[in-house]
């Protein structure tokens, strides 16, 4: 399996499968959840109940993610890892800092986009930095 | 830091590939070593002098240390 024209080992391979197969289920699940928040009236509890459904994949998807840190043993893919999720998370907060201001003004309905933000950002990040470094 | 790394690795007619698999490191790491965008670590570099036969600091020198 190839990323960004770089041979992958099997360790980074099933990693890789993994929490793409992960951050998937997450986006899919926002996705779903936020259609449905948007199309139905519910009460308090069951929101609730939404948002903790949404963020179960999520804890598993962090942990898989510290596991293949903890296990790669290239670390410059380490670093370069590190760097790309810490493009993704700031520029989350950028996001959500900038639509908290503008989003009740605003006819956008943006939602949540923080994880699809984190996802797009930290694995463009991260092939532009494998691809800078060819 | 600098490194002579690039013409160590010339000395062997090893390519970058040839190295990355040696060291069981991306062939990315080897490239961005030799072109001081990164700094190993001291068992990568450990392991790099032992590959090479050498010492750590005949391979990395420090910037400082050489300027003056």
């Amino acid at each position: 399996m190839r990323f960004c024209g770089r041979q992958l080992s099997t360790y980074q391979q099933r990693s890789l499968r993994t929490i793409g197969i992960m951050m998937g289920i997450c986006i899919a699940l926002s996705i779903i959840l936020q259609a449905i928040l948007a199309r139905h009236s519910l009460s308090i509890s069951l929101r609730y109940g939404m948002a903790l459904l949404a963020i179960a994949p999520v804890i598993p998807t962090i942990f898989l993610i510290a596991r293949y840190l903890r296990g790669e043993k290239d670390e410059y893919m380490r670093n370069l890892v590190v760097e790309s999720m810490l493009w993704g998370l700031g520029l989350v907060l950028v996001a959500d800092t900038v639509f908290s201001y503008v989003e009740p003004v605003s006819s956008l309905g943006i939602g949540s986009i923080s994880l699809d933000v984190f996802v797009v950002v930290a694995s463009t990040a991260l092939e532009i930095k494998l691809w800078r470094n060819q | 830091m600098k490194n002579r790394l690039r013409v160590l690795r010339a000395e062997r007619q090893w390519s970058q590939a040839d190295l990355a698999q040696k060291l069981d490191v991306s062939r990315q790491s080897i490239n961005a070593i030799e072109t001081g965008r990164f700094d190993p670590s001291l068992p990568l570099a450990f392991r790099l002098a032992r590959l090479f036969e050498t010492t750590i600091e005949s391979i990395f020198s420090d910037e400082i240390e050489s300027d003056s």
